[in-house]
């Protein structure tokens, strides 16, 4: 699984090389926009990250010459403006998924991963920690033979702390990523859904699988 | 007259000196008038009298004065409009004209002509002393006063009329060029910080009006450097900050993939990026405020069905309202669709929320409301607790400003949140306020417009 990272920030492509990597991904770094749409017109890879400020030649001018290659290799964007047309002037220069800077690693890897599973058709998408399991197309959840019954946002919550085990998550990367609130509404949202979600998962069973990080967050994992 | 419109005083300035013009014209005019009828006067009389002493040349007899044909010859030569009083010697009257009566003309200097009254009437008079004769001749002002009474009359008639027609012209001036400056006003009024570029229209004209455009535009485009350079900063900077926050929060949750740390490690790194997550969040939020200054916050609109997607947050609410033990009652109408974007608006809407529990008393109470209205949809939402003191009501809305300093920082805010729900607000065409303050309640109200139905009202689910 190889994928190739366009951007010439040195840290952020390192920080991207070392994030992947620990995620079983092997990963070729290119700094100049240049340089990366030879080496992605050259060689096939898994997915594609591309900054959209680059030397040389800019992002969205690498993606467009890309597309008109014949090369469909699934591109994720990333930018630090974030503005509205800029997204859609990427998607429409072929992006398939765009992210904004600041990103958090994990949310980066699930989108790619996500990516590539639509290019590929591959439709399975699983995770498991101990005997707990989630089914991300039929939605279903089981702990070990039992089936459980969550709301909409305890599936998305749930989901999020699956998606890495045993990493502790911020009540603040919680609410950003399950509600999508772009700000602070207070911890007692995140701290009432925790309690409905044990409530479900870990009641009447040995092993208890949410963990409480006092004063920080939650993590998934086994005791 | 400060308050007075310009209009207005300039009529009154114009009237005013109109009417002092024409007085001072008036006056001038009558002076002079009398002053020459008068020395044309004189000079008659002066002929009058010279005329009288040459017949006497020829009359020498010593009889003259008895004998009334000698008197009626030598009277015959001068005219009958003046009234004659002879003397010989001076003193002794000899000879009176007949339309004297009884009266005989007042004495007077030699050879000046005077003013004086005979029976009443006014009349000029000329007293020659020529050997031992003395003559006075009298002519009456009469005529003379008539036609300066004419004159003052149809003055006096006319002035009011002049002075009318004065103001009407003052006023028809000032407007006519007035009118120019009210343009420049009014295309000032729509000039506001987001199209400082566009100026002022040139009137094309080189005059008074020309200049005073060339130089607010001249101001204009200063504001707009200024402005400019302070909005690129602020723009460029949080840019600039997005990077190296990039590269902390990515180093902080790499460092805590790193494998088991020591829990003081743990717990110190979880705390940075919790801390580095507040500062992305307020650097979004000056790149969202930077991109509003600039006019440039555009953001996506789609149709939301407004009360469905209040129902859903309300779960979230009463979440955070229970350890309060605040209660919520709302009142959402069904149906009321609107152009927006659902994050936006949720953003818009959570922090209105959330400022409701946070700044309620405990036990406490929340309404909100959705209303259709004059085709805008009004949200209300009030709560209980101490009201905003009037000082902070003017600066709520204003970028950095927290009403109450030492629990907002409790509570993790930055006083960015009603500053961006403004904007927001008014990038959909609508207005956020707060609302004049009831005796223990709070309450902000929003407005934006309606939309059409959609057809596919499944599109519009959040």
């Amino acid at each position: 699984m190889k994928i190739l990272v366009i951007e010439d920030e040195k840290k952020i492509a390192n920080l991207l090389q070392k994030g992947l990597r620990e995620h079983g991904y092997t990963v070729d770094l290119s700094h100049d926009g240049n340089d990366g749409l030879e080496r992605a017109s050259a060689q096939p890879y898994e997915a594609i990250i591309l900054d959209i400020m680059l030397p040389g030649r800019d992002g969205l001018s690498v993606l467009r010459k890309l597309r008109e290659r014949k090369v469909t290799t699934p591109v994720m964007v990333l930018t630090a403006r974030g503005e509205v047309n800029e997204r859609v002037e990427g998607l429409n220069a072929g992006a398939d998924d765009y992210l904004a800077k600041p990103f958090a690693m994990d949310e980066l890897v699930a989108r790619l991963r996500a990516l590539m599973r639509r290019v590929t058709g591959e439709n399975i998408s699983f995770y498991k920690v101990a005997d707990l399991s989630m089914n991300l197309v039929s939605r279903e959840v089981m702990r070990g033979t039992r089936k459980i019954e969550l709301t909409g946002r305890e599936f998305r919550l749930l989901e999020h702390l699956m998606r890495s085990p045993e990493q502790v998550l911020t009540r603040t990367q919680i609410i950003e990523r399950v509600w999508e609130y772009h700000f602070d509404p207070g911890t007692n949202l995140v701290d009432v859904y925790i309690q409905r979600l044990r409530r479900k998962v870990d009641d009447g069973e040995e092993v208890k699988l949410i963990q409480t990080v006092r004063g920080v967050g939650y993590a998934i994992k086994p005791e | 007259m400060k308050g007075w419109p310009l209009r207005l005083k300039v009529t009154l300035w114009s009237v005013l000196v109109g009417a002092l013009a024409l007085l001072l014209f008036g006056g001038v005019v009558g002076v002079a008038m009398r002053r020459s009828s008068l020395s044309h006067l004189d000079e008659a009389l002066r002929h009058e009298a010279k005329d009288f002493f040459e017949s006497m040349r020829e009359h020498t007899s010593p009889n003259l004065w008895k004998d009334q044909n000698e008197v009626r010859e030598l009277f015959g030569l001068v005219r009958s409009l003046y009234a004659f009083n002879v003397e010989q010697p001076p003193g002794t009257s000899v000879y009176r004209t007949r339309s004297l009566g009884n009266a005989s003309i007042p004495d007077g200097p030699d050879g000046t002509p005077f003013t004086t009254t005979i029976d009443g009437d006014k009349v000029r008079v000329l007293q020659v002393t020529h050997n031992d004769v003395r003559v006075r001749v009298a002519a009456d002002l009469g005529p003379i006063e008539n036609i300066e009474r004419t004159l003052w009359l149809t003055y006096a008639a006319l002035l009011p009329l002049t002075l009318l027609f004065i103001a009407f012209g003052g006023m028809w001036l000032s407007k006519k060029a007035l009118s120019p400056v009210e343009q420049i006003a009014a295309a000032a009024e729509r000039i506001s910080a987001q199209q400082l570029d566009h100026g002022l229209p040139l009137p094309g004209t080189n005059d008074e009006i020309g200049h005073l455009t060339d130089v607010l535009n001249e101001m204009i485009s200063r504001i707009r450097v200024s402005f400019e350079q302070a909005r690129r900063f602020s723009a460029d900077a949080s840019h600039e900050l997005k990077t190296p926050l990039t590269i902390i929060r990515g180093e902080i949750e790499a460092s805590l993939r790193s494998g088991p740390l020591p829990p003081v490690v743990e717990k110190t790194m979880l705390d940075l990026l919790e801390e580095t997550g507040r500062l992305i969040h307020i650097v979004e939020s000056l790149l969202i405020l930077s991109q509003a200054d600039a006019g440039k916050f555009n953001i996506e609109l789609g149709p939301v069905d407004l009360g469905a997607f209040m129902e859903e947050l309300v779960e979230d609410v009463e979440i955070l309202a229970a350890p309060r033990g605040i209660t919520l009652n709302t009142n959402f109408e069904t149906g009321v669709f609107v152009k927006a974007s659902a994050q936006f608006l949720r953003q818009v809407l959570l922090n209105l929320f959330d400022n409701a529990v946070k700044y309620n008393q405990p036990d406490g109470e929340i309404r909100a409301k959705l209303v259709r209205q004059n085709g805008q949809a009004i949200f209300t939402i009030s709560n209980t607790g101490a009201n905003i003191s009037p000082d902070d009501r003017e600066r709520i809305f204003d970028r950095f400003h927290r009403a109450d300093r030492s629990r907002e920082r409790s509570t993790g805010g930055q006083g960015l949140g009603l500053s961006i729900c403004r904007e927001i607000i008014r990038a959909h065409g609508g207005e956020i306020s707060l609302e004049p303050s009831v005796q223990g309640w709070t309450c902000f109200r929003f407005s934006v417009p309606l939309c059409e139905i959609p057809h596919v009202t499944a599109a519009a689910s959040v």
